[in-house]
C-alpha cells in the first residue's frame, strides 16, 4: 500500500493522474489499484457494512473519472479521492438511518474467521480464554466507533487506520486543522473509555 | 501546563505534529513521567484495535466486482447503483422482491415467426420479470402444454375479437378506400385521430399457467384500449405454487 507521506508516491500518484487525464485507462486503474482498500476500509468504517462500502467506492471512483479532467493537482490525489468517498459514505449513513438502523453484526461475524491476531498482539493469543476476550474485544471496537457522532468516527478513520495528517484531514473533511485536531482528542477520549480495560495507561478518562 | 495542555500535546507527539524542539523537550519528560508513558501506550493501543478491524474489513473487499462495476459506470456514464454488479445486494434484493409479489409474471413472447431461441428475449419495454425468463429451454409435461396452449389459444381468441371491435365498430361507416395508402398524405389514424406512433398492436400474450382475456374498451373521448385481463383466481396449473405461496 501507498505511504500517503512520501514524496515520491504523490509523486507517481500525480504522473497517473496526469496520464489518466490524458485517457489511459491503465492509468486510472492504477490508481483504482493503489487506492479501492483503502477507501473501501473509510467507507467500511463509516457504513459498517460490506455491500454499501462497495457502492460507495464504486460511485466514487467513477465520481473520479467523471471529474479527473478538472481536477488541477492542488491537493493529492488520495485526500481528493477520501473527500469524495467519505461525503458519499456520509450520504449513505444518514440515508440509512431515515430508512433502517445500522448494522454491525456482520463485522462482528467476521471476526469469526479470526485473523486479527496478529494485530492484536499483547491482548490475545492462542489461550481460549483469551480468544473469547479478543471477540469482546472487537465487539466492543466496533460498539465504540458506533458511539462516535459522525465527525468524531471520520477523525479516527482517517487518522488511526489511513494515517493522514492534520493538514490531510482537515483538507479531505473541509474543516480548519484546529477542528481536526480538537476533534481527534475528543474522539480518542471516548475510544479510550469505551475501551477502558483493554488499553494500558491511567487515562484521566472523563 | 493543565492535564489537558499536556494530553493535547501528547496527542500531537504521538501524531508527529510537534516540531523537532517540543518533541524532543517531551520525550525527556515522557522518560521521567510514569503516568505520560502510560497515556502515550494507551494511544498507541486504541490506533492498534481500531486498525485491526480495518484490517479485516478491507480483506472482505471484492476488488475485481468493484472494478467491473466502475468500468461499466464511468464508461457508459450511469452509476454503480444502477449497475449493481459488484454486490450481492441487488440480487437479494430482486429475489426478496419476487418472494413478496404475489403476481406472476407477465410476459410477451415474440413473433409467431420467431425461432425458440428468441422466445422471452430481452425486450426492455415489455419484459416485466427477468427472473421468470427462462435461461434454457427445459422439457414440459404434455398436460401442462396442453394447458398452456389453451390459455394462448383463448388469448389469441380475445385478441381478435379487440382487434374486431377496435376496428369495425358496429354502426360506423364503412372504412374509406385509400386509408391505407402509402404515399403518407391520407394516414390510418385519420379515422380516430390517433396518431401512428401511439399506436401499439398486440402480436401475442403468453398467459402462462393463468386464465386471461384481451377485449377492448372504448374512452370518454371515444379512444379505444385494448385491456389485458389476467385472473389470478383462476388457475389452470394446480400443481403449481399459488401466487400467494411465494418460493423460499
Amino acid at each position: 500500500m501507498p505511504t500517503h507521506a512520501a514524496p515520491e508516491e504523490r509523486e507517481r500518484d500525480r504522473l497517473l493522474v496526469e496520464r489518466a487525464q490524458q485517457g489511459d485507462h491503465g492509468a486510472f486503474r492504477q490508481l483504482f489499484d493503489r487506492y479501492h482498500k483503502r477507501a473501501y476500509s473509510v467507507a467500511y468504517g463509516v457504513l459498517k457494512n460490506r455491500h454499501d462500502a462497495m457502492d460507495v467506492v464504486q460511485e466514487g471512483f467513477v465520481k473520479v473519472h467523471k471529474h479527473l479532467a478538472s481536477f488541477q493537482g492542488s491537493s493529492s490525489f488520495y485526500t481528493w479521492l477520501y473527500r469524495i468517498v467519505m461525503n458519499l459514505a456520509i450520504d449513505q449513513l444518514r440515508r440509512r438511518k431515515t430508512s433502517r438502523p445500522v448494522e454491525y453484526d456482520d463485522a462482528i461475524s467476521r471476526e469469526e474467521g479470526g485473523t486479527n491476531e496478529a494485530i492484536l498482539p499483547r491482548m490475545a493469543d492462542a489461550n481460549p480464554r483469551k480468544a473469547a476476550i479478543r471477540r469482546e474485544l472487537i465487539e466492543k471496537i466496533d460498539a465504540a466507533l458506533a458511539e462516535l457522532p459522525e465527525y468524531h468516527r471520520q477523525v479516527i478513520l482517517l487518522r488511526e487506520i489511513e494515517g493522514l495528517s492534520y493538514e490531510e484531514m482537515a483538507e479531505v473533511l473541509d474543516v480548519p486543522k484546529g477542528t481536526i485536531m480538537s476533534r481527534l482528542f475528543h474522539a480518542r477520549k471516548k475510544m479510550q473509555s469505551a475501551l477502558a480495560g483493554y488499553v494500558d495507561g491511567d487515562m484521566d478518562i472523563e | 501546563m493543565s492535564t489537558e495542555g499536556m494530553d493535547r500535546r501528547l496527542h500531537r507527539y504521538f501524531d508527529g505534529d510537534l516540531p523537532a524542539e517540543e518533541r524532543e523537550a517531551l520525550e525527556r519528560e515522557i522518560a521521567d513521567d510514569e503516568v505520560l508513558g502510560r497515556k502515550l501506550v494507551a494511544l498507541g493501543d486504541v490506533r492498534t484495535l481500531v486498525r485491526s478491524t480495518a484490517e479485516q474489513s478491507i480483506s472482505d473487499a471484492d476488488s475485481a466486482a468493484m472494478w467491473a462495476a466502475i468500468e461499466n459506470g464511468a464508461e457508459l456514464g450511469t452509476s454503480p447503483a444502477s449497475a449493481k454488479p459488484a454486490t450481492a445486494s441487488a440480487p437479494q434484493a430482486s429475489v426478496a422482491n419476487d418472494a413478496k409479489s404475489p403476481r406472476p409474471a407477465l410476459r410477451l413472447v415474440g413473433r409467431p415467426s420467431d425461432s425458440t431461441e428468441d422466445r422471452g428475449a430481452p425486450a426492455p419495454t415489455a419484459e416485466i420479470d427477468p427472473a421468470s425468463r427462462p435461461s434454457a429451454p427445459v422439457a414440459e409435461d404434455p398436460l401442462t402444454r396442453r394447458r398452456r396452449r389453451f390459455g394462448v389459444g383463448i388469448g389469441l381468441l380475445a385478441l381478435a375479437a379487440a382487434v374486431v371491435l377496435a376496428f369495425v365498430r358496429p354502426g360506423d361507416p364503412a372504412p374509406r378506400d385509400g386509408l391505407a395508402t402509402t404515399d403518407g398524405t391520407t394516414p390510418l389514424d385519420e379515422r380516430d385521430g390517433i396518431p401512428d406512433s401511439m399506436r401499439t398492436e398486440v402480436l401475442a400474450v403468453d398467459f402462462g399457467t393463468n386464465v386471461g382475456t384481451i377485449f377492448a374498451v372504448e374512452g370518454t373521448a371515444g379512444q379505444r384500449y385494448a385491456v389485458v385481463w389476467l385472473d389470478d383466481a383462476v388457475k389452470i396449473d394446480e400443481g403449481g405454487a399459488s401466487p400467494e405461496q411465494a418460493p423460499n
